[in-house]
């Protein structure tokens, strides 16, 4: 038997579309006659790699998503992106926290089978990434984030995902099945979706199931409050910065750095704890003449 | 004694049953292969429209037997007249003279006799040095001058040579029966007399020429009947076919694609398969001549990049004919291992040139167009072409900037902006182009100050302007078409504008031939329309010389798609001090700037791009500047002058009325 698969996936709004904060409002505004929505990018590459996993080990994919009526266009684009099933939560549309549809989806989850559940690492709209980790914890998974890839292992019980971290570098891990895995878009450049696709929100291979109707798993109420919005701001106009020597030095000295050819650029990269790494910073600073250190 | 002929003279009587045996074989032969290409076609994709039968009747007229296409290469056209007359008059006069033959056994009357007789053996004589002729020329053009978009494989030498076998033993065979018999009318078969008069000369008497003619008889009717034969496996068979493709094609509007109801709920789109195509489609593939003329006027083709509609046509052929039973699961290979390349099938630019001068009316580009449907419907599309229809989708626009941008330019512009039920005189349509790039913003610019100074006040879309979904189309994003053509034709509606101007013939194209399907009944106008009809009519006043030399570049979709030609010519003859010269390929000739069909935002995998060609053409001819109607042509040929260095100014056309109007500056 072949590695099964859930993607979660959500329709999302158009990343293209630019958005205009206005100071003091609650929303920022789309900039778009008809502002469209899409399948979110990194859940379209979570599908990609779904279903080449399932192509190679002969496994299924199960696309979910949790939304009102409408948002089962994602799943119709997900069943044509290679998906042979889908699970659609209907919601009321009212917006969900990330922990509730963490919540929704591993009550559905919890009454299938599967090996790995796949989703993207972010969505385009509140760009929270909780509810992977969220949903990891409630089905107890070994969790990885940052995936850009992403293959079966040896053992048919294992996957090879590689991690994206700071600066390029990468991490490669070995991932005991079942597991969750958060995907980067950059994971793999997924087929061009054709738009005539999101033009439908009925196929018989979805099945629907009323969030009303999912029983919530044991620790998946939250007593705690979300945090709500009061208001946006654009940032303050600042004006430019222009590097130059320390105020402190006196006129000779700062002529002489400015004119005196110092055209070595300097660096260093520093380790530490905190407390060491500010002392090494301030050094550094200081032995440049950037910073006067005024006497104690 | 009266002119006649002795139908049977000098063939024996068990000659006659070889003749109906190999009559028979010859015609069952060609029943038999239509008859399996005729199932095959009708298991294509039932076409939406019909075609009436006075206009079908009238192409038939035009293109099958006028062959009115003679015009754009003298040559082929009088070789090809020359065969296909040459051989339909003799096999109609073999027909003719066995339907006398048996009339006057059954009834006694005989019509081929007397001067109907005679001017039926001049007819015929001529008919097959004609023949010979045509087919010297064939030979000669295909074999000799060997044009790159010719093939000289054995099929076509097999063919030539059996026609040119036919014509030269019936000639033989002529010859060798004056010869024998010696009539007092032998002068009205003229090639046949002077053979005659030869094989005297030669010292070949009568009694040697009738035993002759009864050798060169059964040569004859091998040669002939193998002819025959032949239609059903060489090229001859465009005989049959190509007339029927003429009956059947062209089936809507020529500039309008086809249309794919129900899109949402369609379980295909576009060609993937070989019965996708339409069952018009498959006939075209077995109706094409390879006569190379739409390789020849390709821009991409000329160019060097990887497209040849020739080849594209014959490699679907090919994979139609392999199908076999494997029909109608049989996939069209489209892969780089297939054999349509995704190189070719990318390099489009969707100009028309190829249907244009096609004979027989074979539209390689819906062809294209509709294998281009079938991989962007199974997600097979490269990324830059993904970029442009994701762009467009979301933003509007195949430029990929944000829709303020664009409605904040538009309302630099001084446009009042039109709003539902305004029912405006002249709605201004920009398109997505003008409001990003620099050189399209000039010429709408030029446009607005020239429509200022008459006194006209257009209003603007607004926020509501954006794409008209033809690079989306042309690209094969059908989907993406109907869902923008859908909404602007649903915010035109509201506006109710009794006129829309555009300056793209793109956009042209869709709201005049396209957005009809969805109901759509607008009066559109070209701005050079709107320009020459504001000329005519006296409220501009060209005063100011402008002394320069320009050639116009006819844009592929305002001339070939709509046949706008005079106007924006006129536009500048109206223009003192202007010398308007002719690009070398011009009007329905003309050369495509390359960036059409979405052409304009993919690289050139191979070969030049296709505006150098047509810049190097324009700098041979020695002029100052070059005037366009078009804002992607502008920006296509401007690219190019940059490129190649070439000391010429690309322009609207409305540029230069704006220099010579003096009031308008």
């Amino acid at each position: 038997m072949g590695i099964r698969t859930f993607v979660c996936v959500k329709w999302s709004v158009d990343p293209r579309v630019p958005v205009e904060v206005v100071s003091g409002e609650q929303a920022p505004r789309r900039l778009s006659l008809e502002p469209g929505h899409v399948v979110n990018v990194a859940d379209r590459g979570a599908l990609e790699v779904a279903r080449r996993l399932a192509a190679d080990s002969d496994g299924e994919v199960c696309a979910v998503t949790v939304g009102p009526a409408h948002h089962a266009t994602a799943l119709c684009v997900a069943l044509w992106a290679g998906a042979s099933r889908a699970i659609h939560v209907v919601t009321d549309g009212a917006p969900k926290a990330p922990w509730d549809v963490g919540a929704l989806l591993a009550a559905v989850l919890e009454l299938e089978q599967f090996d790995l559940v796949l989703c993207g690492a972010k969505g385009t709209d509140r760009g929270t990434g909780q509810v992977g980790p969220f949903l990891a914890e409630l089905l107890d998974l070994p969790q990885v984030m940052r995936v850009v890839g992403l293959a079966s292992g040896v053992q048919r019980e294992r996957l090879v995902a590689q991690r994206l971290l700071e600066r390029g570098e990468r991490e490669l891990l070995d991932v005991p099945l079942p597991a969750l895995v958060c995907v980067l878009p950059a994971i793999c450049n997924p087929p061009y979706v054709p738009a005539r696709r999101s033009l439908r929100s009925n196929d018989e291979r979805i099945s629907r199931i009323p969030s009303s109707d999912l029983a919530p798993m044991p620790g998946s109420v939250q007593a705690v409050l979300e945090p709500q919005l009061v208001r946006l701001s654009q940032p303050r106009i600042r004006p430019k910065r222009i590097l130059a020597p320390d105020s402190g030095l006196s006129a000779m000295e700062r002529a002489r750095m400015l004119a005196g050819g110092q055209s070595v650029r300097s660096g260093a990269s520093v380790r530490g704890n905190p407390g060491k790494l500010a002392e090494q910073i301030i050094e550094f600073l200081t032995r440049n003449d950037l910073l006067r250190r005024s006497a104690r | 004694m009266q002119p006649l002929r002795e139908t049977w003279w000098n063939v024996l009587s068990w000659e006659h049953w070889l003749v109906y045996a190999l009559a028979c074989f010859a015609g069952g032969a060609v029943v038999c292969r239509i008859g399996r290409l005729a199932r095959v076609w009708r298991r294509g994709a039932r076409p939406p429209d019909g075609l009436s039968a006075a206009e079908a009747l009238r192409r038939l007229w035009s293109n099958a037997v006028l062959q009115v296409w003679i015009a754009d290469d003298i040559y082929a056209g009088i070789m090809h007249l020359a065969i296909f007359w040459g051989f339909l008059t003799l096999f109609a006069g073999t027909i003719a003279n066995s339907l006398d033959h048996y009339t006057y056994l059954l009834t006694g009357f005989k019509l081929l006799k007397g001067g109907i007789y005679l001017g039926y053996k001049l007819v015929l004589d001529m008919a097959g040095l004609a023949l010979l002729a045509g087919v010297i020329m064939a030979a000669h053009r295909r074999y000799v001058r060997r044009p790159p978009y010719l093939g000289t494989g054995w099929r076509f030498g097999v063919t030539l040579a059996l026609l040119f076998m036919t014509g030269l033993t019936g000639l033989l065979l002529e010859g060798l029966r004056l010869r024998a018999t010696l009539p007092d009318w032998g002068v009205w078969s003229p090639a046949g007399n002077v053979l005659s008069l030869l094989l005297g000369a030669l010292g070949v008497s009568s009694a040697s020429a009738e035993a002759g003619h009864r050798g060169m008889w059964l040569v004859h009717l091998v040669v002939a009947m193998a002819t025959v034969a032949g239609i059903s496996t060489l090229n001859l068979l465009h005989m049959i076919t190509s007339p029927l493709h003429v009956l059947q094609s062209g089936q809507g509007r020529k500039g309008e694609l086809s249309w794919v109801d129900r899109i949402d709920e369609a379980a295909r789109v576009g060609a993937s398969r070989v019965t996708d195509l339409t069952q018009p489609q498959m006939l075209s593939l077995d109706a094409c001549t390879e006569c190379g003329r739409c390789e020849n006027s390709c821009p991409a083709f000329q160019a060097g990049q990887a497209l040849s509609p020739k080849q594209v046509v014959l490699a679907l052929r090919s994979q139609q004919r392999a199908a076999g039973s494997e029909l109608p699961d049989a996939v069209l290979r489209t892969a780089s291992d297939g054999l349509v390349c995704p190189a070719a099938l990318w390099a489009c630019t969707t100009c028309r040139s190829c249907a244009e001068v096609c004979p027989v009316l074979i539209d390689p580009m819906s062809l294209i167009i509709d294998l281009r449907r079938g991989e962007v419907d199974g997600g097979r599309v490269p990324s830059t072409v993904a970029r442009v229809l994701e762009d467009c989708a979301g933003l509007r626009s195949v430029w990929g900037q944000a829709e303020n941008d664009r409605a904040s330019w538009i309302e630099e512009l001084g446009l009042p902006a039109a709003k539902p039920g305004d029912r405006p005189e002249l709605l201004y349509l920009l398109g997505d182009t003008a409001p990003y790039d620099l050189q399209a913003q000039s010429a709408a610019r030029t446009l607005v100050k020239i429509l200022n100074a008459a006194h006209v006040r257009p209003s603007s879309f607004g926020s509501a302007d954006g794409s008209d979904g033809d690079f989306a189309r042309r690209l094969g994003e059908e989907g993406l078409f109907q869902a923008l053509a859908g909404a602007n034709v649903r915010r035109l509606r509201d506006v109710g504008p009794k006129r829309i101007l555009t300056h793209c013939p793109h956009t042209f194209n869709s709201l005049r031939n396209e957005y009809g399907r969805l109901g759509a009944s607008f009066e559109v106008v070209h701005h050079s329309q709107l320009l020459l009809e504001l000329l005519e009519n006296g409220v501009l006043h060209p005063t100011r010389a402008l002394s320069v030399r320009v050639a116009y570049h006819d844009p592929c979709y305002l001339g070939r798609y709509n046949g706008v030609y005079e106007e924006p010519r006129r536009v500048l003859q109206s223009l003192p001090g202007l010398e308007l010269v002719e690009m070398p390929r011009h009007r329905e000739h003309s050369l495509c700037c390359g960036g059409g069909g979405g052409m304009m935002f993919l690289d050139v995998a191979q070969g030049r791009r296709i505006s150098d060609l047509r810049i190097e053409e324009a700098a041979a001819l020695g002029v100052d500047a070059i005037a366009t109607a078009c804002p992607y042509c502008a920006i296509m040929l401007k690219d190019a002058t940059a490129t190649l260095a070439a000391p010429l100014q690309v322009k609207d056309l409305a540029e230069f009325v704006l220099d010579a109007c003096q009031e308008a500056r």
